[in-house]
Protein backbone atom coordinates (compact mmCIF):
# COMPACT_ATOMS: atom_id res chain seq x y z
CA UNK A 1 0.00 0.00 0.00
CA UNK A 2 1.19 3.19 -0.96
CA UNK A 3 2.36 5.68 2.32
CA UNK A 4 -0.08 8.62 2.06
CA UNK A 5 1.23 11.87 1.72
CA UNK A 6 0.98 13.63 4.81
CA UNK A 7 3.31 10.68 5.90
CA UNK A 8 5.54 11.08 3.47
CA UNK A 9 5.84 14.55 4.02
CA UNK A 10 6.26 14.20 7.95
CA UNK A 11 8.97 11.76 7.88
CA UNK A 12 10.74 14.04 5.24
CA UNK A 13 10.30 17.04 7.78
CA UNK A 14 11.89 15.00 10.45
CA UNK A 15 14.44 13.79 8.12
CA UNK A 16 15.43 17.60 7.76
CA UNK A 17 15.24 18.31 11.56
CA UNK A 18 15.87 15.63 13.68
CA UNK A 19 18.94 15.64 15.35
CA UNK A 20 20.38 12.28 13.62
CA UNK A 21 17.60 11.09 10.37
CA UNK A 22 16.08 7.52 11.95
CA UNK A 23 16.17 4.82 9.84
CA UNK A 24 12.11 4.37 9.97
CA UNK A 25 11.95 7.61 8.09
CA UNK A 26 14.46 7.38 5.85
CA UNK A 27 13.01 4.37 5.27
CA UNK A 28 9.64 5.51 4.31
CA UNK A 29 10.81 6.98 1.17
CA UNK A 30 11.82 5.31 -1.96
CA UNK A 31 15.03 6.61 -3.02
CA UNK A 32 18.63 6.26 -1.47
CA UNK A 33 19.39 7.43 1.75
CA UNK A 34 22.31 9.73 0.66
CA UNK A 35 19.55 12.06 -1.47
CA UNK A 36 17.22 12.15 1.90
CA UNK A 37 20.79 13.48 3.39
CA UNK A 38 21.80 16.02 0.43
CA UNK A 39 18.24 17.47 1.13
CA UNK A 40 18.87 17.46 4.94
CA UNK A 41 22.21 19.45 3.83
CA UNK A 42 20.33 22.02 1.97
CA UNK A 43 17.58 22.69 4.16
CA UNK A 44 19.88 23.09 7.41
CA UNK A 45 22.72 25.24 5.27
CA UNK A 46 20.16 27.91 4.80
CA UNK A 47 18.66 28.55 8.17
CA UNK A 48 21.55 27.95 9.63
CA UNK A 49 23.09 30.38 7.50
CA UNK A 50 20.14 32.78 7.52
CA UNK A 51 20.10 32.51 11.33
CA UNK A 52 23.97 33.51 11.38
CA UNK A 53 23.51 36.72 9.40
CA UNK A 54 21.18 38.22 12.17
CA UNK A 55 23.32 37.06 14.60
CA UNK A 56 26.76 37.27 14.10
CA UNK A 57 28.09 38.29 17.22
CA UNK A 58 26.15 36.15 19.43
CA UNK A 59 27.97 33.59 17.02
CA UNK A 60 31.04 34.92 17.27
CA UNK A 61 30.51 34.74 21.23
CA UNK A 62 29.26 31.43 21.39
CA UNK A 63 31.83 30.13 18.72
CA UNK A 64 30.72 27.50 15.77
CA UNK A 65 30.20 24.57 17.82
CA UNK A 66 27.83 25.73 20.37
CA UNK A 67 26.05 28.03 18.39
CA UNK A 68 24.92 25.21 15.89
CA UNK A 69 24.14 23.05 18.72
CA UNK A 70 21.56 25.80 19.95
CA UNK A 71 20.38 25.69 16.15
CA UNK A 72 19.63 21.94 16.30
CA UNK A 73 18.11 21.74 19.54
CA UNK A 74 15.75 24.73 18.00
CA UNK A 75 15.47 22.70 14.88
CA UNK A 76 14.68 19.30 16.34
CA UNK A 77 12.83 20.68 19.61
CA UNK A 78 10.33 23.40 18.00
CA UNK A 79 10.84 23.37 14.07
CA UNK A 80 10.64 26.80 12.05
CA UNK A 81 6.92 28.13 12.65
CA UNK A 82 7.44 30.89 10.04
CA UNK A 83 6.37 31.35 6.50
CA UNK A 84 8.96 34.55 6.60
CA UNK A 85 12.51 33.10 6.68
CA UNK A 86 13.84 35.91 8.28
CA UNK A 87 12.07 35.29 11.56
CA UNK A 88 13.66 32.06 11.79
CA UNK A 89 16.32 34.86 13.73
CA UNK A 90 13.89 35.84 16.69
CA UNK A 91 12.45 32.60 16.84
CA UNK A 92 15.76 30.66 17.21
CA UNK A 93 16.43 33.43 20.36
CA UNK A 94 13.41 32.89 21.92
CA UNK A 95 14.48 28.97 22.20
CA UNK A 96 17.69 29.24 23.13
CA UNK A 97 17.87 32.27 25.59
CA UNK A 98 16.85 30.68 28.66
CA UNK A 99 19.53 27.99 28.27
CA UNK A 100 22.01 30.22 27.43
CA UNK A 101 21.05 32.45 30.77
CA UNK A 102 21.13 29.01 32.22
CA UNK A 103 24.50 28.13 31.74
CA UNK A 104 27.43 29.53 34.11
CA UNK A 105 30.04 28.53 31.61
CA UNK A 106 28.78 31.26 28.66
CA UNK A 107 29.65 35.22 29.24
CA UNK A 108 27.42 37.42 31.20
CA UNK A 109 26.70 39.26 28.38
CA UNK A 110 25.70 36.31 25.90
CA UNK A 111 21.85 37.10 26.42
CA UNK A 112 21.91 40.82 26.10
CA UNK A 113 24.40 40.48 22.97
CA UNK A 114 21.74 38.00 21.36
CA UNK A 115 18.10 40.28 22.15
CA UNK A 116 20.07 43.37 21.17
CA UNK A 117 20.83 41.73 17.58
CA UNK A 118 17.61 39.93 17.25
CA UNK A 119 16.02 43.24 17.98
CA UNK A 120 17.96 44.82 15.59
CA UNK A 121 17.10 42.28 12.96
CA UNK A 122 13.38 42.40 13.69
CA UNK A 123 13.71 46.51 13.31
CA UNK A 124 15.01 46.01 10.04
CA UNK A 125 11.86 44.33 9.07
CA UNK A 126 9.16 46.69 10.99
CA UNK A 127 6.79 47.85 8.62
CA UNK A 128 5.91 52.10 8.78
CA UNK A 129 2.17 51.57 9.39
CA UNK A 130 0.81 55.13 8.69
CA UNK A 131 0.62 56.92 11.67
CA UNK A 132 -2.13 59.33 12.77
CA UNK A 133 -2.57 62.61 11.41
CA UNK A 134 0.36 64.37 12.77
CA UNK A 135 -0.13 67.76 13.41
CA UNK A 136 2.40 70.61 12.36
CA UNK A 137 3.60 71.62 15.60
CA UNK A 138 3.85 69.55 18.59
CA UNK A 139 0.91 70.28 21.02
CA UNK A 140 2.10 69.12 25.00
CA UNK A 141 -2.09 69.03 25.46
CA UNK A 142 -1.96 66.44 22.49
CA UNK A 143 -1.64 62.96 22.25
CA UNK A 144 2.49 61.27 21.31
CA UNK A 145 2.21 60.11 17.67
CA UNK A 146 5.00 57.20 17.86
CA UNK A 147 7.49 55.92 14.95
CA UNK A 148 5.67 52.25 14.28
CA UNK A 149 9.70 50.91 14.16
CA UNK A 150 10.31 51.90 17.64
CA UNK A 151 11.70 48.78 19.50
CA UNK A 152 12.70 49.53 23.81
CA UNK A 153 15.07 46.72 25.19
CA UNK A 154 16.35 46.74 28.45
CA UNK A 155 20.31 45.60 28.59
CA UNK A 156 22.77 44.97 31.51
CA UNK A 157 25.83 44.81 29.22
CA UNK A 158 26.87 47.79 27.12
CA UNK A 159 26.74 45.56 24.14
CA UNK A 160 25.34 48.02 21.77
CA UNK A 161 28.50 50.16 22.15
CA UNK A 162 30.08 49.90 18.70
CA UNK A 163 33.57 50.93 20.15
CA UNK A 164 35.63 49.76 22.99
CA UNK A 165 35.50 46.76 24.67
CA UNK A 166 33.07 44.92 22.34
CA UNK A 167 34.43 41.40 23.61
CA UNK A 168 33.72 42.46 27.00
CA UNK A 169 31.40 44.73 27.26
CA UNK A 170 31.08 47.27 30.55
CA UNK A 171 28.14 45.88 32.80
CA UNK A 172 26.03 49.11 33.24
CA UNK A 173 22.10 48.32 32.82
CA UNK A 174 20.42 50.60 30.58
CA UNK A 175 17.56 50.97 27.99
CA UNK A 176 18.07 51.46 24.01
CA UNK A 177 15.73 52.05 21.60
CA UNK A 178 15.97 51.38 18.62
CA UNK A 179 14.39 52.44 15.20
CA UNK A 180 14.50 53.61 11.83
CA UNK A 181 13.60 57.07 10.34
CA UNK A 182 11.02 57.69 8.04
CA UNK A 183 11.74 56.32 4.46
CA UNK A 184 15.05 55.10 5.88
CA UNK A 185 17.10 52.22 5.83
CA UNK A 186 19.30 52.22 8.38
CA UNK A 187 18.87 50.92 12.46
CA UNK A 188 19.77 53.79 15.28
CA UNK A 189 19.88 53.10 18.73
CA UNK A 190 19.55 55.80 21.48
CA UNK A 191 19.60 54.98 24.77
CA UNK A 192 17.87 56.78 27.42
CA UNK A 193 18.14 57.10 31.39
CA UNK A 194 16.24 56.06 33.91
CA UNK A 195 13.91 58.95 34.40
CA UNK A 196 13.86 58.82 30.49
CA UNK A 197 12.66 55.44 30.49
CA UNK A 198 9.44 56.62 33.24
CA UNK A 199 9.06 59.12 30.48
CA UNK A 200 9.27 57.33 27.34
CA UNK A 201 6.88 54.74 29.24
CA UNK A 202 4.22 57.62 29.63
CA UNK A 203 3.67 58.60 26.47
CA UNK A 204 3.43 55.27 25.52
CA UNK A 205 0.27 54.70 27.31
CA UNK A 206 -2.58 54.90 24.19
CA UNK A 207 -4.33 58.65 24.07
CA UNK A 208 -2.65 59.80 26.86
CA UNK A 209 -1.50 63.60 26.19
CA UNK A 210 2.34 64.61 27.01
CA UNK A 211 1.02 66.56 29.82
CA UNK A 212 -0.85 64.26 31.21
CA UNK A 213 2.30 61.77 30.82
CA UNK A 214 4.33 63.85 32.83
CA UNK A 215 2.05 64.53 35.54
CA UNK A 216 1.72 60.73 36.23
CA UNK A 217 5.49 60.48 36.05
CA UNK A 218 5.31 63.43 39.19
CA UNK A 219 2.93 61.80 40.91
CA UNK A 220 4.75 58.62 40.88
CA UNK A 221 7.89 60.08 41.85
CA UNK A 222 5.73 62.64 44.46
CA UNK A 223 7.67 65.75 43.62
CA UNK A 224 6.56 69.14 41.56
CA UNK A 225 8.42 70.04 38.57
CA UNK A 226 11.11 71.79 39.66
CA UNK A 227 13.54 73.53 37.04
CA UNK A 228 15.53 70.79 36.92
CA UNK A 229 13.21 68.35 35.97
CA UNK A 230 11.53 70.69 33.51
CA UNK A 231 15.50 71.33 31.64
CA UNK A 232 15.89 66.91 31.37
CA UNK A 233 12.12 66.40 30.18
CA UNK A 234 12.46 69.28 27.42
CA UNK A 235 15.95 67.75 26.45
CA UNK A 236 14.50 64.50 26.02
CA UNK A 237 11.24 65.52 24.05
CA UNK A 238 13.55 67.29 22.00
CA UNK A 239 16.33 64.50 21.44
CA UNK A 240 12.83 61.98 20.72
CA UNK A 241 11.19 64.04 18.11
CA UNK A 242 14.75 64.65 16.56
CA UNK A 243 15.54 61.23 15.50
CA UNK A 244 12.27 60.59 14.64
CA UNK A 245 11.82 58.27 17.79
CA UNK A 246 8.23 60.51 18.49
CA UNK A 247 6.64 62.55 14.97
CA UNK A 248 4.82 64.75 16.86
CA UNK A 249 1.32 64.89 18.01
CA UNK A 250 -2.20 64.80 17.32
CA UNK A 251 -5.56 65.99 18.86
CA UNK B 1 -3.24 47.93 -13.09
CA UNK B 2 -2.05 44.69 -14.29
CA UNK B 3 1.47 45.23 -15.71
CA UNK B 4 2.92 44.17 -19.47
CA UNK B 5 5.64 41.68 -19.36
CA UNK B 6 7.77 40.88 -22.68
CA UNK B 7 11.20 40.00 -23.17
CA UNK B 8 13.77 38.97 -20.08
CA UNK B 9 13.53 39.79 -16.80
CA UNK B 10 15.68 39.48 -13.48
CA UNK B 11 14.88 38.40 -10.16
CA UNK B 12 15.24 41.63 -7.54
CA UNK B 13 17.33 40.15 -5.08
CA UNK B 14 18.49 42.06 -2.00
CA UNK B 15 22.43 41.91 -2.86
CA UNK B 16 21.72 43.20 -6.49
CA UNK B 17 19.11 45.60 -5.70
CA UNK B 18 20.78 48.91 -5.04
CA UNK B 19 23.26 48.91 -8.32
CA UNK B 20 20.30 47.55 -10.10
CA UNK B 21 17.85 50.29 -9.21
CA UNK B 22 20.74 53.15 -9.73
CA UNK B 23 21.36 51.68 -12.50
CA UNK B 24 18.16 50.63 -14.41
CA UNK B 25 19.53 49.04 -16.79
CA UNK B 26 17.23 48.95 -20.45
CA UNK B 27 18.46 45.69 -21.48
CA UNK B 28 16.14 44.04 -17.79
CA UNK B 29 12.63 44.25 -19.00
CA UNK B 30 10.82 43.46 -15.88
CA UNK B 31 11.63 42.21 -12.67
CA UNK B 32 10.75 39.11 -10.57
CA UNK B 33 10.33 39.35 -6.68
CA UNK B 34 9.30 36.40 -4.18
CA UNK B 35 6.40 38.07 -2.13
CA UNK B 36 7.83 36.58 1.41
CA UNK B 37 10.35 39.34 1.02
CA UNK B 38 7.93 41.89 0.68
CA UNK B 39 4.64 40.79 2.92
CA UNK B 40 4.29 42.68 6.53
CA UNK B 41 7.50 44.33 5.81
CA UNK B 42 8.62 47.41 5.78
CA UNK B 43 12.52 49.26 5.96
CA UNK B 44 15.27 48.65 2.65
CA UNK B 45 12.71 45.81 1.08
CA UNK B 46 9.81 48.19 0.60
CA UNK B 47 11.97 51.33 -0.52
CA UNK B 48 13.56 48.65 -3.77
CA UNK B 49 10.09 47.57 -4.50
CA UNK B 50 8.73 51.45 -4.53
CA UNK B 51 11.32 52.15 -6.82
CA UNK B 52 11.57 49.21 -8.72
CA UNK B 53 7.84 49.49 -9.69
CA UNK B 54 8.47 52.96 -11.07
CA UNK B 55 10.75 51.39 -13.66
CA UNK B 56 9.50 48.05 -14.24
CA UNK B 57 6.51 45.44 -14.70
CA UNK B 58 6.59 43.06 -11.52
CA UNK B 59 5.80 39.79 -11.21
CA UNK B 60 5.70 37.30 -8.05
CA UNK B 61 6.78 34.25 -7.36
CA UNK B 62 6.38 32.77 -4.13
CA UNK B 63 8.37 30.41 -2.07
CA UNK B 64 6.14 29.28 0.42
CA UNK B 65 3.02 28.38 -1.33
CA UNK B 66 4.07 25.04 -2.88
CA UNK B 67 0.75 23.40 -4.24
CA UNK B 68 1.64 20.06 -2.95
CA UNK B 69 1.27 20.96 0.45
CA UNK B 70 -1.75 18.88 2.33
CA UNK B 71 -2.81 21.77 4.43
CA UNK B 72 -4.75 24.69 2.87
CA UNK B 73 -3.48 27.87 2.75
CA UNK B 74 -3.34 30.34 5.76
CA UNK B 75 -6.24 32.80 5.03
CA UNK B 76 -4.59 35.39 6.24
CA UNK B 77 -1.22 35.33 4.72
CA UNK B 78 -3.27 34.58 1.10
CA UNK B 79 -4.83 38.04 1.90
CA UNK B 80 -1.64 39.89 2.43
CA UNK B 81 -0.93 38.16 -0.49
CA UNK B 82 -3.52 39.24 -3.00
CA UNK B 83 -3.32 42.95 -1.12
CA UNK B 84 0.70 42.67 -2.48
CA UNK B 85 -0.50 41.49 -6.15
CA UNK B 86 -2.81 44.26 -6.95
CA UNK B 87 -0.63 46.90 -5.38
CA UNK B 88 2.32 45.51 -7.84
CA UNK B 89 0.01 44.50 -10.53
CA UNK B 90 1.13 41.59 -10.96
CA UNK B 91 -0.47 39.49 -13.90
CA UNK B 92 -0.13 36.38 -12.49
CA UNK B 93 1.18 34.55 -9.37
CA UNK B 94 3.50 31.47 -9.30
CA UNK B 95 4.13 28.73 -6.94
CA UNK B 96 6.33 25.77 -7.21
CA UNK B 97 4.87 21.77 -7.85
CA UNK B 98 6.23 21.06 -4.50
CA UNK B 99 5.88 21.06 -0.57
CA UNK B 100 7.83 22.96 1.77
CA UNK B 101 5.97 21.96 5.43
CA UNK B 102 3.71 20.27 6.74
CA UNK B 103 1.70 20.63 10.52
CA UNK B 104 2.73 24.18 10.55
CA UNK B 105 6.30 23.61 10.43
CA UNK B 106 8.29 25.58 7.47
CA UNK B 107 11.45 23.55 5.83
CA UNK B 108 11.83 26.93 3.18
CA UNK B 109 13.10 24.65 0.93
CA UNK B 110 10.99 22.60 -1.91
CA UNK B 111 10.44 19.13 -1.83
CA UNK B 112 9.81 16.83 -3.91
CA UNK B 113 6.24 15.54 -4.64
CA UNK B 114 5.73 11.53 -5.19
CA UNK B 115 4.35 11.27 -8.95
CA UNK B 116 1.18 9.88 -8.19
CA UNK B 117 -2.44 10.75 -7.67
CA UNK B 118 -2.68 11.51 -4.87
CA UNK B 119 -0.13 14.52 -5.01
CA UNK B 120 -1.65 15.27 -8.25
CA UNK B 121 -5.08 16.11 -6.78
CA UNK B 122 -3.56 17.80 -4.19
CA UNK B 123 -1.78 20.08 -5.73
CA UNK B 124 -4.65 20.58 -7.89
CA UNK B 125 -6.92 21.28 -4.56
CA UNK B 126 -4.30 23.63 -3.25
CA UNK B 127 -3.78 25.56 -6.77
CA UNK B 128 -7.26 26.30 -6.78
CA UNK B 129 -7.19 27.44 -3.79
CA UNK B 130 -4.88 29.91 -3.96
CA UNK B 131 -6.14 31.20 -7.18
CA UNK B 132 -9.67 31.79 -5.78
CA UNK B 133 -7.75 33.52 -2.90
CA UNK B 134 -5.76 35.79 -4.42
CA UNK B 135 -8.32 36.25 -7.46
CA UNK B 136 -5.98 36.09 -10.46
CA UNK B 137 -4.00 32.92 -12.46
CA UNK B 138 -1.46 30.72 -10.64
CA UNK B 139 1.45 29.34 -12.77
CA UNK B 140 3.01 26.06 -11.05
CA UNK B 141 6.40 25.97 -11.66
CA UNK B 142 8.36 22.83 -12.65
CA UNK B 143 10.48 21.90 -9.99
CA UNK B 144 14.12 20.21 -9.75
CA UNK B 145 14.53 17.43 -7.28
CA UNK B 146 16.93 15.16 -6.88
CA UNK B 147 15.01 11.99 -5.93
CA UNK B 148 11.46 10.26 -6.09
CA UNK B 149 9.80 10.26 -2.57
CA UNK B 150 8.06 6.89 -3.50
CA UNK B 151 7.92 4.56 -6.25
CA UNK B 152 7.10 6.20 -9.27
CA UNK B 153 5.02 3.59 -10.71
CA UNK B 154 5.41 4.13 -14.19
CA UNK B 155 4.24 8.17 -14.05
CA UNK B 156 7.82 10.27 -15.48
CA UNK B 157 8.34 13.79 -14.53
CA UNK B 158 6.36 15.33 -17.45
CA UNK B 159 3.48 12.84 -16.85
CA UNK B 160 3.04 14.19 -13.13
CA UNK B 161 3.46 17.74 -14.34
CA UNK B 162 0.89 17.63 -17.09
CA UNK B 163 -1.64 15.59 -15.07
CA UNK B 164 -1.18 18.68 -12.09
CA UNK B 165 -1.78 21.12 -14.87
CA UNK B 166 -5.30 19.90 -16.52
CA UNK B 167 -6.13 19.07 -12.85
CA UNK B 168 -5.73 22.41 -11.39
CA UNK B 169 -6.22 24.37 -15.14
CA UNK B 170 -3.74 26.58 -14.07
CA UNK B 171 -0.84 28.43 -15.98
CA UNK B 172 3.32 26.63 -16.14
CA UNK B 173 6.40 28.61 -15.32
CA UNK B 174 8.41 26.63 -17.19
CA UNK B 175 11.96 26.18 -15.54
CA UNK B 176 14.13 25.19 -18.31
CA UNK B 177 17.02 24.74 -15.74
CA UNK B 178 15.47 22.52 -13.89
CA UNK B 179 14.40 20.62 -16.58
CA UNK B 180 17.87 20.75 -17.76
CA UNK B 181 19.11 19.52 -14.14
CA UNK B 182 16.96 16.42 -13.85
CA UNK B 183 17.61 15.66 -17.00
CA UNK B 184 21.04 15.07 -16.22
CA UNK B 185 20.35 13.46 -12.78
CA UNK B 186 18.16 11.09 -13.56
CA UNK B 187 18.57 10.43 -17.36
CA UNK B 188 16.43 11.49 -19.95
CA UNK B 189 16.58 13.61 -22.80
CA UNK B 190 14.68 17.00 -21.99
CA UNK B 191 13.42 17.68 -25.43
CA UNK B 192 10.91 15.34 -25.14
CA UNK B 193 10.25 16.56 -22.20
CA UNK B 194 10.02 20.54 -23.95
CA UNK B 195 7.79 18.85 -27.41
CA UNK B 196 4.80 17.71 -24.80
CA UNK B 197 4.34 20.88 -22.74
CA UNK B 198 1.05 22.57 -24.28
CA UNK B 199 2.39 26.10 -25.39
CA UNK B 200 -0.74 28.00 -24.28
CA UNK B 201 -0.62 27.25 -20.41
CA UNK B 202 2.92 28.61 -20.28
CA UNK B 203 3.19 32.56 -18.78
CA UNK B 204 6.97 32.42 -18.33
CA UNK B 205 10.17 30.43 -18.59
CA UNK B 206 12.90 30.78 -15.54
CA UNK B 207 16.41 29.76 -16.80
CA UNK B 208 19.32 29.69 -13.76
CA UNK B 209 22.95 28.42 -13.47
CA UNK B 210 23.68 25.16 -11.22
CA UNK B 211 26.69 23.57 -9.30
CA UNK B 212 27.70 20.14 -10.39
CA UNK B 213 29.13 17.70 -7.07
CA UNK B 214 31.53 15.59 -7.35
CA UNK B 215 29.78 12.95 -7.34
CA UNK B 216 28.43 14.04 -10.60
CA UNK B 217 24.87 15.32 -8.72
CA UNK B 218 23.67 18.56 -10.01
CA UNK B 219 22.58 21.00 -7.36
CA UNK B 220 20.15 23.38 -8.70
CA UNK B 221 22.06 26.55 -6.38
CA UNK B 222 20.87 29.61 -8.75
CA UNK B 223 24.62 30.30 -7.97
CA UNK B 224 26.67 29.91 -11.19
CA UNK B 225 26.47 31.35 -14.88
CA UNK B 226 23.91 29.36 -17.25
CA UNK B 227 25.85 26.84 -18.79
CA UNK B 228 25.83 26.30 -22.78
CA UNK B 229 23.15 23.26 -22.51
CA UNK B 230 20.75 25.16 -20.65
CA UNK B 231 21.54 28.38 -22.93
CA UNK B 232 20.88 25.56 -26.04
CA UNK B 233 17.58 24.03 -24.38
CA UNK B 234 16.24 27.28 -23.92
CA UNK B 235 16.61 28.43 -28.00
CA UNK B 236 14.94 25.17 -28.57
CA UNK B 237 12.20 25.77 -26.01
CA UNK B 238 11.68 29.59 -27.31
CA UNK B 239 11.53 28.47 -30.96
CA UNK B 240 8.78 25.60 -29.93
CA UNK B 241 6.78 28.12 -27.61
CA UNK B 242 7.45 31.36 -28.81
CA UNK B 243 7.09 34.74 -27.18
CA UNK B 244 7.51 33.53 -23.55
CA UNK B 245 8.79 36.39 -20.85
CA UNK B 246 12.07 34.85 -19.64
CA UNK B 247 14.10 34.96 -16.10
CA UNK B 248 17.23 34.86 -15.12
CA UNK B 249 17.24 33.70 -12.05
CA UNK B 250 20.13 34.55 -9.53
CA UNK B 251 20.39 33.94 -5.83
CA UNK B 252 23.07 33.42 -4.28
CA UNK B 253 27.22 33.95 -5.26
CA UNK B 254 26.66 37.04 -6.92
CA UNK B 255 29.07 38.40 -9.79
CA UNK B 256 29.18 42.22 -10.71
CA UNK B 257 26.11 43.31 -12.32
CA UNK B 258 27.46 44.22 -15.68
CA UNK B 259 28.21 40.22 -15.68
CA UNK B 260 24.46 39.64 -15.14
CA UNK B 261 23.48 41.54 -17.23
CA UNK B 262 25.47 40.08 -20.33
CA UNK B 263 23.47 37.03 -19.90
CA UNK B 264 20.73 39.18 -20.11
CA UNK B 265 21.54 40.56 -23.34
CA UNK B 266 22.80 36.82 -24.41
CA UNK B 267 19.39 35.70 -23.39
CA UNK B 268 17.48 38.65 -25.39
CA UNK B 269 19.92 37.57 -28.24
CA UNK B 270 18.20 34.12 -27.86
CA UNK B 271 14.86 35.07 -27.19
CA UNK B 272 14.40 37.42 -30.50
CA UNK B 273 15.90 34.14 -32.49
CA UNK B 274 13.59 32.35 -30.98
CA UNK B 275 10.19 34.29 -31.28
CA UNK B 276 11.48 35.04 -34.88
CA UNK B 277 11.52 30.91 -35.77
CA UNK B 278 8.27 30.96 -34.00
CA UNK B 279 6.46 33.48 -35.95
CA UNK B 280 8.20 32.38 -38.92
CA UNK B 281 6.86 29.13 -38.42
CA UNK B 282 3.65 30.07 -37.36
CA UNK B 283 3.39 32.44 -40.31
CA UNK B 284 3.82 29.88 -43.32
Amino acid sequence: MTTPLAEVQRAFTRICFDAKPSDADLAVLHAPPDRWLLYRRMVRARLFAMIRSGLPRTHETLGKARFDASVSAYLEERGVRSRYIRDVVDELVAHALPRWEADPELPAHLSDLARYEATKWAVGSLEWSVPDAVADELDFEGVPVHNPTVRSTTLRHRVDRKDERRDEPLEEPHRVLLYRRPDDAPIYGYVIDPMGVELYEAWSVPDRSFADGVRAVLAARDREPDPTFVDRMAGLLAALVERSIILGSRR
Amino acid sequence: MTASVEGVGLGLRHDLAKELLERRPEEVRWVEIHPENYVARGGRFQLNLEQAMERWPIVTHGLTCGVGTTQPFDPAYTRQLRELLERVGAPFHSEHLCFGGIDDTFLHDLLPLPFNRESVKTAAARARELRDAIERPVAIENISYYADPLDPGGWTEPDFLLEVLDAADAKLLLDVNNIYVNSINHGFDPRPYIDRIPRDRVVQIHVAGHFTGDDGVIIDTHGEDICEGVYELLAYTIARLGRVPVLLERDQNFPTLDHLLEEVRRLGAIYERGVAAFEAEHAA
